[in-house]
Protein backbone atom coordinates (compact mmCIF):
# COMPACT_ATOMS: atom_id res chain seq x y z
CA UNK A 1 0.00 0.00 0.00
CA UNK A 2 1.37 3.40 -0.97
CA UNK A 3 1.26 6.10 1.60
CA UNK A 4 -0.21 9.40 0.45
CA UNK A 5 2.50 11.85 -0.43
CA UNK A 6 0.86 14.68 1.47
CA UNK A 7 1.37 12.97 4.81
CA UNK A 8 3.58 15.67 6.39
CA UNK A 9 1.00 18.33 5.53
CA UNK A 10 -1.85 16.24 6.93
CA UNK A 11 0.22 15.78 10.04
CA UNK A 12 0.70 19.45 10.66
CA UNK A 13 -2.99 20.06 9.99
CA UNK A 14 -3.95 17.37 12.45
CA UNK A 15 -1.59 18.82 15.05
CA UNK A 16 -2.95 22.33 14.78
CA UNK A 17 -6.47 20.87 14.87
CA UNK A 18 -5.65 19.20 18.16
CA UNK A 19 -4.39 22.46 19.59
CA UNK A 20 -7.57 24.23 18.47
CA UNK A 21 -9.74 21.60 20.17
CA UNK A 22 -7.52 21.85 23.22
CA UNK A 23 -8.09 25.60 23.33
CA UNK A 24 -11.85 25.04 23.15
CA UNK A 25 -11.58 22.52 25.98
CA UNK A 26 -9.61 25.00 28.01
CA UNK A 27 -12.49 27.46 27.75
CA UNK A 28 -15.10 24.84 28.65
CA UNK A 29 -12.96 23.52 31.53
CA UNK A 30 -12.76 27.01 32.97
CA UNK A 31 -16.56 27.16 32.92
CA UNK A 32 -16.60 23.79 34.69
CA UNK A 33 -14.30 25.05 37.41
CA UNK A 34 -15.91 28.49 37.65
CA UNK A 35 -18.24 27.51 40.55
CA UNK A 36 -15.24 26.15 42.47
CA UNK A 37 -13.24 29.30 41.79
CA UNK A 38 -16.04 31.64 42.80
CA UNK A 39 -16.75 29.67 46.00
CA UNK A 40 -13.12 29.53 47.14
CA UNK A 41 -12.47 33.21 46.35
CA UNK A 42 -15.70 34.21 48.08
CA UNK A 43 -14.86 32.16 51.17
CA UNK A 44 -11.64 34.14 51.64
CA UNK A 45 -13.17 37.61 51.36
CA UNK A 46 -14.17 39.87 54.23
CA UNK A 47 -17.80 41.04 54.20
CA UNK A 48 -17.03 44.71 53.34
CA UNK A 49 -14.67 43.53 50.63
CA UNK A 50 -17.46 41.34 49.19
CA UNK A 51 -19.92 44.22 49.21
CA UNK A 52 -17.49 46.42 47.30
CA UNK A 53 -16.50 43.86 44.66
CA UNK A 54 -18.57 40.71 44.32
CA UNK A 55 -16.67 38.80 41.64
CA UNK A 56 -13.00 39.87 41.70
CA UNK A 57 -10.14 38.65 43.86
CA UNK A 58 -10.18 39.64 47.55
CA UNK A 59 -8.24 42.73 48.58
CA UNK A 60 -7.30 41.06 51.86
CA UNK A 61 -7.24 37.27 51.90
CA UNK A 62 -8.73 35.97 55.13
CA UNK A 63 -9.37 32.59 56.72
CA UNK A 64 -11.71 34.02 59.37
CA UNK A 65 -14.81 32.80 57.50
CA UNK A 66 -13.65 29.24 57.96
CA UNK A 67 -13.10 29.62 61.69
CA UNK A 68 -16.47 31.38 62.00
CA UNK A 69 -18.23 28.64 60.06
CA UNK A 70 -16.49 26.03 62.19
CA UNK A 71 -17.44 27.60 65.54
CA UNK A 72 -20.59 29.72 65.04
CA UNK A 73 -21.90 27.63 62.13
CA UNK A 74 -21.23 24.42 64.12
CA UNK A 75 -19.59 22.87 61.04
CA UNK A 76 -17.40 20.72 63.28
CA UNK A 77 -20.34 18.98 64.91
CA UNK A 78 -22.22 18.71 61.62
CA UNK A 79 -19.22 17.03 60.02
CA UNK A 80 -19.22 14.37 62.75
CA UNK A 81 -22.98 13.86 62.25
CA UNK A 82 -22.52 13.51 58.49
CA UNK A 83 -19.73 10.99 58.92
CA UNK A 84 -21.92 8.87 61.24
CA UNK A 85 -24.93 8.90 58.88
CA UNK A 86 -22.90 8.28 55.71
CA UNK A 87 -20.88 5.45 57.30
CA UNK A 88 -24.03 3.72 58.58
CA UNK A 89 -25.77 4.15 55.22
CA UNK A 90 -22.78 2.74 53.33
CA UNK A 91 -22.63 -0.35 55.58
CA UNK A 92 -26.37 -0.99 55.19
CA UNK A 93 -26.17 -0.45 51.42
CA UNK A 94 -23.27 -2.89 51.05
CA UNK A 95 -24.87 -5.56 53.26
CA UNK A 96 -28.05 -5.33 51.15
CA UNK A 97 -26.69 -4.83 47.63
CA UNK A 98 -23.64 -7.13 47.42
CA UNK A 99 -25.22 -10.47 48.47
CA UNK A 100 -28.31 -9.64 46.40
CA UNK A 101 -26.23 -8.86 43.31
CA UNK A 102 -24.37 -12.14 43.80
CA UNK A 103 -27.59 -14.12 44.21
CA UNK A 104 -29.14 -12.67 41.06
CA UNK A 105 -26.02 -13.35 39.00
CA UNK A 106 -24.93 -16.77 40.28
CA UNK A 107 -28.00 -18.62 41.59
CA UNK A 108 -30.97 -19.84 39.65
CA UNK A 109 -34.26 -19.67 41.52
CA UNK A 110 -37.92 -19.04 40.68
CA UNK A 111 -38.94 -15.45 39.74
CA UNK A 112 -35.26 -14.40 39.48
CA UNK A 113 -35.71 -12.00 36.55
CA UNK A 114 -39.01 -10.62 37.87
CA UNK A 115 -37.51 -9.90 41.29
CA UNK A 116 -34.43 -8.26 39.82
CA UNK A 117 -36.58 -6.13 37.50
CA UNK A 118 -38.85 -5.18 40.38
CA UNK A 119 -35.95 -4.01 42.55
CA UNK A 120 -34.11 -2.16 39.78
CA UNK A 121 -37.33 -0.42 38.67
CA UNK A 122 -37.28 1.49 41.97
CA UNK A 123 -34.08 3.18 40.78
CA UNK A 124 -36.26 5.34 38.57
CA UNK A 125 -38.71 6.35 41.32
CA UNK A 126 -37.60 9.75 42.59
CA UNK A 127 -37.10 10.50 46.30
CA UNK A 128 -39.20 13.63 45.73
CA UNK A 129 -42.04 11.39 44.57
CA UNK A 130 -41.99 9.24 47.72
CA UNK A 131 -41.09 11.80 50.37
CA UNK A 132 -44.66 12.23 51.71
CA UNK A 133 -45.33 8.59 52.65
CA UNK A 134 -41.68 7.97 53.63
CA UNK A 135 -41.79 10.87 56.06
CA UNK A 136 -45.12 9.61 57.46
CA UNK A 137 -43.75 6.09 57.96
CA UNK A 138 -40.49 7.48 59.38
CA UNK A 139 -42.56 9.21 62.07
CA UNK A 140 -44.42 6.00 62.88
CA UNK A 141 -41.20 3.94 62.93
CA UNK A 142 -39.46 6.45 65.28
CA UNK A 143 -36.88 7.39 62.64
CA UNK A 144 -37.14 11.08 63.56
CA UNK A 145 -33.85 12.36 65.01
CA UNK A 146 -32.28 8.93 64.49
CA UNK A 147 -29.03 8.63 62.53
CA UNK A 148 -29.85 4.99 61.83
CA UNK A 149 -33.29 5.94 60.53
CA UNK A 150 -31.87 8.44 58.04
CA UNK A 151 -29.15 5.96 57.04
CA UNK A 152 -31.79 3.28 56.34
CA UNK A 153 -33.72 5.70 54.12
CA UNK A 154 -30.54 6.65 52.21
CA UNK A 155 -29.67 2.98 51.69
CA UNK A 156 -33.22 2.17 50.55
CA UNK A 157 -33.04 4.84 47.85
CA UNK A 158 -29.62 3.76 46.56
CA UNK A 159 -29.98 0.00 46.83
CA UNK A 160 -31.78 -0.52 43.48
CA UNK A 161 -28.83 0.99 41.60
CA UNK A 162 -26.46 -0.95 43.90
CA UNK A 163 -28.13 -4.29 43.13
CA UNK A 164 -28.07 -3.49 39.40
CA UNK A 165 -24.36 -2.60 39.47
CA UNK A 166 -23.32 -5.59 41.57
CA UNK A 167 -25.38 -8.15 39.64
CA UNK A 168 -23.92 -6.80 36.38
CA UNK A 169 -20.47 -7.10 37.91
CA UNK A 170 -20.95 -10.65 39.21
CA UNK A 171 -22.45 -11.74 35.88
CA UNK A 172 -19.13 -10.88 34.29
CA UNK A 173 -17.36 -13.38 36.55
CA UNK A 174 -17.28 -16.89 35.04
CA UNK A 175 -19.24 -19.39 37.13
CA UNK A 176 -16.31 -21.82 36.83
CA UNK A 177 -14.35 -19.70 39.30
CA UNK A 178 -17.02 -20.22 41.92
CA UNK A 179 -17.54 -23.87 41.00
CA UNK A 180 -13.86 -24.42 41.74
CA UNK A 181 -14.78 -23.38 45.28
CA UNK A 182 -17.39 -26.15 45.46
CA UNK A 183 -14.70 -28.70 44.61
CA UNK A 184 -12.62 -27.33 47.45
CA UNK A 185 -15.58 -28.09 49.70
CA UNK A 186 -16.29 -24.46 50.55
CA UNK A 187 -19.90 -23.76 51.57
CA UNK A 188 -22.18 -21.22 49.88
CA UNK A 189 -21.40 -18.46 52.36
CA UNK A 190 -17.63 -18.93 52.57
CA UNK A 191 -17.53 -19.04 48.74
CA UNK A 192 -19.30 -15.72 48.72
CA UNK A 193 -17.11 -14.08 51.36
CA UNK A 194 -13.73 -15.52 50.35
CA UNK A 195 -14.10 -15.71 46.54
CA UNK A 196 -16.83 -13.39 45.36
CA UNK A 197 -16.30 -10.32 47.52
CA UNK A 198 -12.57 -9.95 46.74
CA UNK A 199 -13.26 -10.41 43.02
CA UNK A 200 -15.97 -7.74 43.15
CA UNK A 201 -13.67 -5.13 44.71
CA UNK A 202 -13.60 -2.70 41.73
CA UNK A 203 -17.39 -2.83 41.37
CA UNK A 204 -17.81 -2.40 45.11
CA UNK A 205 -15.50 0.64 45.21
CA UNK A 206 -17.42 2.21 42.31
CA UNK A 207 -20.66 1.73 44.22
CA UNK A 208 -19.09 3.21 47.36
CA UNK A 209 -17.80 6.27 45.47
CA UNK A 210 -21.17 7.14 43.96
CA UNK A 211 -23.13 6.29 47.10
CA UNK A 212 -20.78 8.43 49.17
CA UNK A 213 -21.30 11.43 46.89
CA UNK A 214 -25.08 10.93 46.94
CA UNK A 215 -25.35 10.47 50.72
CA UNK A 216 -22.92 13.26 51.58
CA UNK A 217 -24.67 15.77 49.32
CA UNK A 218 -28.28 14.85 50.23
CA UNK A 219 -30.09 17.38 52.38
CA UNK A 220 -33.86 17.16 51.87
CA UNK A 221 -34.40 13.90 53.79
CA UNK A 222 -31.74 15.10 56.25
CA UNK A 223 -33.74 18.25 56.99
CA UNK A 224 -36.97 16.26 57.38
CA UNK A 225 -35.61 13.46 59.56
CA UNK A 226 -32.93 15.05 61.77
CA UNK A 227 -34.98 17.89 63.26
CA UNK A 228 -32.76 18.36 66.32
CA UNK A 229 -30.31 21.19 65.37
CA UNK A 230 -27.50 19.32 67.15
CA UNK A 231 -27.98 16.33 64.85
CA UNK A 232 -27.91 18.18 61.51
CA UNK A 233 -25.71 16.81 58.75
CA UNK A 234 -23.15 19.10 57.14
CA UNK A 235 -25.07 19.63 53.89
CA UNK A 236 -28.32 20.24 55.80
CA UNK A 237 -26.45 22.66 58.06
CA UNK A 238 -25.16 24.60 55.06
CA UNK A 239 -28.66 24.60 53.54
CA UNK A 240 -30.00 26.09 56.79
CA UNK A 241 -27.13 28.60 56.74
CA UNK A 242 -28.28 29.58 53.25
CA UNK A 243 -31.88 30.12 54.42
CA UNK A 244 -30.73 32.27 57.35
CA UNK A 245 -30.95 35.95 56.32
CA UNK A 246 -28.14 36.90 58.72
CA UNK A 247 -25.63 34.65 56.97
CA UNK A 248 -23.06 36.58 54.95
CA UNK A 249 -22.22 35.21 51.51
CA UNK A 250 -18.53 34.66 52.40
CA UNK A 251 -19.55 32.62 55.46
CA UNK A 252 -21.89 30.49 53.32
CA UNK A 253 -19.07 29.95 50.81
CA UNK A 254 -16.78 28.78 53.63
CA UNK A 255 -19.47 26.27 54.65
CA UNK A 256 -19.69 25.05 51.05
CA UNK A 257 -15.92 24.53 50.92
CA UNK A 258 -16.24 22.33 54.03
CA UNK A 259 -18.81 20.14 52.25
CA UNK A 260 -16.65 19.85 49.11
CA UNK A 261 -13.35 18.80 50.68
CA UNK A 262 -14.35 15.20 51.61
CA UNK A 263 -15.88 14.66 48.15
CA UNK A 264 -12.66 15.68 46.43
CA UNK A 265 -10.66 13.43 48.79
CA UNK A 266 -12.89 10.39 48.26
CA UNK A 267 -12.80 10.88 44.51
CA UNK A 268 -9.01 11.25 44.51
CA UNK A 269 -8.69 8.04 46.54
CA UNK A 270 -11.12 5.91 44.55
CA UNK A 271 -10.99 7.29 41.00
CA UNK A 272 -8.60 4.62 39.69
CA UNK A 273 -11.27 1.99 40.33
CA UNK A 274 -14.07 3.90 38.63
CA UNK A 275 -13.16 2.86 35.09
CA UNK A 276 -12.99 -0.83 35.76
CA UNK A 277 -16.03 -0.95 38.02
CA UNK A 278 -18.39 1.06 35.85
CA UNK A 279 -17.83 -0.63 32.54
CA UNK A 280 -17.63 -4.20 33.86
CA UNK A 281 -21.34 -4.79 33.39
CA UNK A 282 -21.35 -3.51 29.85
CA UNK A 283 -18.12 -4.69 28.20
CA UNK A 284 -18.67 -8.40 28.72
CA UNK A 285 -20.45 -8.81 25.37
CA UNK B 1 -36.19 -36.01 51.31
CA UNK B 2 -37.73 -33.55 48.82
CA UNK B 3 -38.27 -30.91 51.51
CA UNK B 4 -34.59 -30.81 52.31
CA UNK B 5 -33.65 -30.65 48.64
CA UNK B 6 -35.95 -27.66 48.19
CA UNK B 7 -34.31 -25.98 51.18
CA UNK B 8 -30.78 -26.31 49.77
CA UNK B 9 -32.01 -24.95 46.44
CA UNK B 10 -34.08 -22.01 47.69
CA UNK B 11 -32.34 -21.43 51.03
CA UNK B 12 -29.20 -19.58 49.85
CA UNK B 13 -30.99 -17.12 47.51
CA UNK B 14 -33.52 -16.35 50.24
CA UNK B 15 -30.74 -15.69 52.76
CA UNK B 16 -28.81 -13.52 50.28
CA UNK B 17 -31.91 -11.51 49.34
CA UNK B 18 -33.25 -11.02 52.86
CA UNK B 19 -31.54 -7.66 53.60
CA UNK B 20 -32.51 -6.06 50.30
CA UNK B 21 -36.06 -7.41 50.55
CA UNK B 22 -36.46 -5.93 54.04
CA UNK B 23 -35.04 -2.56 52.98
CA UNK B 24 -37.09 -2.24 49.78
CA UNK B 25 -40.19 -3.76 51.33
CA UNK B 26 -40.34 -1.39 54.29
CA UNK B 27 -38.99 1.84 52.78
CA UNK B 28 -40.02 1.67 49.10
CA UNK B 29 -43.02 -0.67 48.68
CA UNK B 30 -44.82 0.16 51.92
CA UNK B 31 -44.64 3.94 51.17
CA UNK B 32 -46.17 3.15 47.79
CA UNK B 33 -49.11 1.42 49.46
CA UNK B 34 -49.32 4.34 51.92
CA UNK B 35 -49.36 6.81 49.00
CA UNK B 36 -52.28 4.97 47.39
CA UNK B 37 -54.19 5.08 50.68
CA UNK B 38 -53.44 8.79 51.25
CA UNK B 39 -54.39 9.64 47.67
CA UNK B 40 -58.05 9.07 48.61
CA UNK B 41 -57.84 11.56 51.51
CA UNK B 42 -57.48 15.29 52.03
CA UNK B 43 -54.52 14.91 54.43
CA UNK B 44 -52.67 18.18 55.12
CA UNK B 45 -49.74 16.56 56.93
CA UNK B 46 -50.93 17.45 60.44
CA UNK B 47 -54.57 16.74 61.18
CA UNK B 48 -56.05 13.23 60.77
CA UNK B 49 -56.74 12.39 57.10
CA UNK B 50 -60.37 12.31 55.94
CA UNK B 51 -61.54 10.23 52.97
CA UNK B 52 -62.57 12.13 49.84
CA UNK B 53 -63.04 9.27 47.37
CA UNK B 54 -61.73 9.94 43.88
CA UNK B 55 -61.86 13.74 44.25
CA UNK B 56 -58.04 14.12 44.07
CA UNK B 57 -57.84 12.07 40.86
CA UNK B 58 -60.70 14.01 39.30
CA UNK B 59 -58.93 17.27 40.15
CA UNK B 60 -55.65 15.96 38.71
CA UNK B 61 -57.35 15.17 35.43
CA UNK B 62 -58.23 18.86 35.00
CA UNK B 63 -55.01 20.23 36.59
CA UNK B 64 -53.21 22.35 33.96
CA UNK B 65 -50.08 22.61 36.12
CA UNK B 66 -49.85 18.83 36.45
CA UNK B 67 -50.09 18.46 32.68
CA UNK B 68 -47.40 21.13 32.32
CA UNK B 69 -44.88 19.39 34.61
CA UNK B 70 -45.45 16.01 32.93
CA UNK B 71 -44.78 17.71 29.60
CA UNK B 72 -41.60 19.25 31.06
CA UNK B 73 -40.40 15.78 32.07
CA UNK B 74 -40.94 14.68 28.47
CA UNK B 75 -39.03 17.70 27.15
CA UNK B 76 -36.08 16.96 29.45
CA UNK B 77 -36.23 13.37 28.26
CA UNK B 78 -36.17 14.57 24.65
CA UNK B 79 -32.76 16.08 25.43
CA UNK B 80 -31.41 12.55 26.05
CA UNK B 81 -29.37 12.61 22.79
CA UNK B 82 -27.64 15.76 24.08
CA UNK B 83 -26.86 14.08 27.42
CA UNK B 84 -25.34 11.10 25.58
CA UNK B 85 -23.61 12.87 22.67
CA UNK B 86 -21.74 15.51 24.68
CA UNK B 87 -19.77 13.11 26.89
CA UNK B 88 -19.14 10.88 23.85
CA UNK B 89 -17.60 13.75 21.89
CA UNK B 90 -15.60 14.95 24.89
CA UNK B 91 -14.29 11.44 25.55
CA UNK B 92 -13.43 10.96 21.86
CA UNK B 93 -11.41 14.19 21.88
CA UNK B 94 -9.63 13.27 25.12
CA UNK B 95 -8.95 9.77 23.82
CA UNK B 96 -7.18 11.38 20.83
CA UNK B 97 -4.85 12.81 23.47
CA UNK B 98 -5.34 16.50 22.77
CA UNK B 99 -2.76 18.55 24.72
CA UNK B 100 -3.70 18.74 28.40
CA UNK B 101 -6.25 15.92 28.19
CA UNK B 102 -5.77 14.56 31.72
CA UNK B 103 -6.27 18.01 33.23
CA UNK B 104 -9.46 18.44 31.21
CA UNK B 105 -10.69 15.04 32.37
CA UNK B 106 -10.36 16.16 35.99
CA UNK B 107 -12.00 19.53 35.29
CA UNK B 108 -14.97 17.92 33.54
CA UNK B 109 -15.47 15.48 36.40
CA UNK B 110 -15.64 18.24 38.98
CA UNK B 111 -19.44 18.91 38.78
CA UNK B 112 -20.03 15.28 39.80
CA UNK B 113 -18.46 16.01 43.17
CA UNK B 114 -20.80 18.82 44.16
CA UNK B 115 -24.36 18.53 45.35
CA UNK B 116 -27.03 19.05 42.65
CA UNK B 117 -28.63 21.59 45.00
CA UNK B 118 -25.40 23.61 45.04
CA UNK B 119 -25.06 23.38 41.25
CA UNK B 120 -28.55 24.83 40.97
CA UNK B 121 -27.71 27.56 43.46
CA UNK B 122 -24.52 28.53 41.62
CA UNK B 123 -26.22 28.77 38.24
CA UNK B 124 -29.06 30.71 39.82
CA UNK B 125 -26.48 33.34 40.82
CA UNK B 126 -24.99 33.32 37.30
CA UNK B 127 -28.34 33.50 35.46
CA UNK B 128 -30.49 35.86 37.49
CA UNK B 129 -31.25 39.23 35.93
CA UNK B 130 -28.26 41.05 37.50
CA UNK B 131 -26.12 37.88 37.49
CA UNK B 132 -22.81 36.95 35.92
CA UNK B 133 -24.01 36.11 32.41
CA UNK B 134 -25.90 39.35 31.87
CA UNK B 135 -22.98 41.33 33.32
CA UNK B 136 -20.60 39.69 30.85
CA UNK B 137 -23.00 40.26 27.93
CA UNK B 138 -23.21 43.93 28.91
CA UNK B 139 -19.44 44.25 29.24
CA UNK B 140 -18.78 42.89 25.75
CA UNK B 141 -21.47 45.10 24.26
CA UNK B 142 -24.07 42.45 23.50
CA UNK B 143 -26.89 44.04 25.47
CA UNK B 144 -29.41 42.92 22.88
CA UNK B 145 -28.78 39.29 23.92
CA UNK B 146 -29.52 39.94 27.58
CA UNK B 147 -32.59 38.18 28.94
CA UNK B 148 -34.16 37.62 32.29
CA UNK B 149 -33.10 34.00 31.78
CA UNK B 150 -34.90 32.37 34.71
CA UNK B 151 -38.12 34.39 34.32
CA UNK B 152 -38.52 33.74 30.60
CA UNK B 153 -40.69 30.56 30.38
CA UNK B 154 -38.82 29.08 27.38
CA UNK B 155 -35.32 29.92 28.57
CA UNK B 156 -35.93 28.69 32.13
CA UNK B 157 -36.51 25.13 30.89
CA UNK B 158 -33.68 25.37 28.35
CA UNK B 159 -31.31 26.37 31.15
CA UNK B 160 -32.54 23.51 33.30
CA UNK B 161 -31.66 21.13 30.46
CA UNK B 162 -28.28 22.78 29.81
CA UNK B 163 -27.30 22.74 33.48
CA UNK B 164 -28.28 19.05 33.73
CA UNK B 165 -26.10 18.36 30.66
CA UNK B 166 -23.29 20.30 32.37
CA UNK B 167 -23.70 18.22 35.53
CA UNK B 168 -23.70 14.93 33.58
CA UNK B 169 -20.65 15.43 31.33
CA UNK B 170 -18.06 14.26 33.88
CA UNK B 171 -19.30 10.77 34.71
CA UNK B 172 -20.25 10.12 31.10
CA UNK B 173 -16.81 11.14 29.90
CA UNK B 174 -15.07 8.87 32.44
CA UNK B 175 -17.26 5.91 31.45
CA UNK B 176 -16.81 6.47 27.70
CA UNK B 177 -13.06 6.99 28.09
CA UNK B 178 -12.74 3.68 29.93
CA UNK B 179 -14.71 1.95 27.16
CA UNK B 180 -12.72 3.62 24.37
CA UNK B 181 -9.54 2.38 26.02
CA UNK B 182 -10.69 -1.19 25.35
CA UNK B 183 -11.33 -0.67 21.61
CA UNK B 184 -8.93 -2.73 19.49
CA UNK B 185 -6.31 -0.27 18.18
CA UNK B 186 -5.80 -2.27 14.98
CA UNK B 187 -9.40 -1.56 13.94
CA UNK B 188 -8.76 2.18 14.21
CA UNK B 189 -5.41 1.90 12.40
CA UNK B 190 -7.06 -0.04 9.58
CA UNK B 191 -9.70 2.66 9.17
CA UNK B 192 -7.03 5.36 9.18
CA UNK B 193 -5.01 3.59 6.49
CA UNK B 194 -8.18 3.45 4.40
CA UNK B 195 -8.18 7.24 4.64
CA UNK B 196 -11.02 7.64 7.15
CA UNK B 197 -11.19 11.04 8.79
CA UNK B 198 -11.12 11.42 12.58
CA UNK B 199 -14.85 11.96 12.65
CA UNK B 200 -15.46 8.95 10.41
CA UNK B 201 -13.38 6.75 12.73
CA UNK B 202 -15.45 7.83 15.74
CA UNK B 203 -18.74 7.35 13.93
CA UNK B 204 -18.08 4.09 12.12
CA UNK B 205 -15.65 2.26 14.41
CA UNK B 206 -15.57 3.58 17.98
CA UNK B 207 -19.33 4.14 18.26
CA UNK B 208 -20.19 0.57 17.30
CA UNK B 209 -17.38 -0.92 19.38
CA UNK B 210 -18.60 0.72 22.59
CA UNK B 211 -22.35 0.47 21.87
CA UNK B 212 -23.08 -1.62 25.02
CA UNK B 213 -21.50 1.11 27.15
CA UNK B 214 -23.52 3.79 25.34
CA UNK B 215 -26.60 1.75 26.17
CA UNK B 216 -25.55 1.55 29.84
CA UNK B 217 -24.99 5.30 29.97
CA UNK B 218 -28.39 5.95 28.39
CA UNK B 219 -30.04 3.92 31.14
CA UNK B 220 -28.02 5.72 33.83
CA UNK B 221 -28.97 9.12 32.38
CA UNK B 222 -32.58 8.07 32.19
CA UNK B 223 -32.52 7.18 35.90
CA UNK B 224 -30.68 10.40 36.73
CA UNK B 225 -33.07 12.69 34.84
CA UNK B 226 -36.00 11.07 36.64
CA UNK B 227 -34.51 11.11 40.14
CA UNK B 228 -31.29 13.09 40.65
CA UNK B 229 -32.11 16.60 39.60
CA UNK B 230 -35.10 17.54 41.69
CA UNK B 231 -32.88 19.47 44.19
CA UNK B 232 -31.06 21.13 41.27
CA UNK B 233 -34.30 22.45 39.77
CA UNK B 234 -35.52 23.41 43.24
CA UNK B 235 -32.57 25.75 43.75
CA UNK B 236 -32.14 26.84 40.10
CA UNK B 237 -35.67 27.94 39.16
CA UNK B 238 -37.92 26.42 41.84
CA UNK B 239 -39.91 25.16 38.86
CA UNK B 240 -40.77 28.67 37.76
CA UNK B 241 -41.93 30.82 36.21
CA UNK B 242 -45.24 29.24 37.23
CA UNK B 243 -44.67 25.57 36.48
CA UNK B 244 -42.80 26.13 33.23
CA UNK B 245 -39.50 24.54 34.30
CA UNK B 246 -40.67 22.20 37.07
CA UNK B 247 -40.69 18.40 36.93
CA UNK B 248 -43.29 15.97 38.20
CA UNK B 249 -41.45 15.06 41.41
CA UNK B 250 -40.85 18.74 42.24
CA UNK B 251 -44.60 19.35 41.76
CA UNK B 252 -45.41 16.58 44.25
CA UNK B 253 -42.95 18.11 46.72
CA UNK B 254 -44.37 21.61 46.30
CA UNK B 255 -47.99 20.48 46.64
CA UNK B 256 -47.11 18.59 49.82
CA UNK B 257 -44.85 21.07 51.57
CA UNK B 258 -45.66 24.50 50.11
CA UNK B 259 -49.43 24.01 49.83
CA UNK B 260 -49.82 21.33 52.55
CA UNK B 261 -51.89 19.16 50.23
CA UNK B 262 -50.37 15.77 51.08
CA UNK B 263 -53.43 13.87 49.91
CA UNK B 264 -53.43 15.57 46.52
CA UNK B 265 -49.64 15.19 46.26
CA UNK B 266 -50.03 11.46 46.96
CA UNK B 267 -52.57 11.09 44.16
CA UNK B 268 -50.16 12.89 41.81
CA UNK B 269 -47.31 10.60 42.91
CA UNK B 270 -49.41 7.48 42.26
CA UNK B 271 -50.27 8.66 38.73
CA UNK B 272 -46.62 9.54 38.02
CA UNK B 273 -45.54 6.14 39.35
CA UNK B 274 -47.90 4.33 36.99
CA UNK B 275 -46.71 6.44 34.03
CA UNK B 276 -43.06 5.77 34.96
CA UNK B 277 -43.56 2.01 35.15
CA UNK B 278 -45.35 1.92 31.78
CA UNK B 279 -42.65 4.11 30.27
CA UNK B 280 -39.81 2.01 31.71
CA UNK B 281 -41.43 -1.16 30.39
CA UNK B 282 -41.72 0.34 26.91
CA UNK B 283 -38.10 1.52 27.02
CA UNK B 284 -36.78 -1.88 28.10
CA UNK B 285 -38.87 -3.52 25.38
CA UNK B 286 -37.36 -1.15 22.83
CA UNK B 287 -33.82 -2.05 23.94
CA UNK B 288 -34.58 -5.77 23.70
CA UNK B 289 -36.08 -5.28 20.24
CA UNK B 290 -33.01 -3.34 19.09
CA UNK B 291 -30.72 -6.06 20.37
CA UNK B 292 -32.51 -8.90 18.58
CA UNK B 293 -32.29 -7.05 15.27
Amino acid sequence: MTRPATLPMQWSRKLSGKWLVSLLFLAVSLSMLYPLYITIVLSMKTVPDYQRNKVGLPRHWTLSNFSHAWTQGHMGRYTVNSVIVVALALVILIVAAVPAGYAFAQFSFPFRRTLLGGIVAFAIVSPGLQIVPVFKLATELHFINSYLGLALIYAAFSVPFGVYLMSAYFEGVPRAIFEAGIVDGAGVFSRFLRLAVPIARPGLLTLITFAFLTFWNEFIFALFILLDPNKRTLTAGVARLHDDVYTSQPLLAAGLVFTMVPCVLVFALLQRNLNEGLTAGATKE
Amino acid sequence: MPGRKLLTKVGPPVAFLLPVAALIGVLRVWPLEEAVRLSFTNWDGFSPPRGVGFANYRELWHDEAFRQVLLNNLKILAALPLFVATPFLVAAALQSRIPGWSLYRAAFFFPTLISPAIIGLTFNVVLKSDGGLNTVLHDIGLDSLRRDWLVDPTWALIWVILVIAWALIGVGTVIFLAAMGTVDASLIDAAKIDGASWWRVQRSVVFWQILPVIELWTVLVLIATFTQFFPLILTLTNGGPGHDSGTADLYVYQEAYSNFRNGYASAASVVIFVITVVFLGAFMGLFRWMRTR
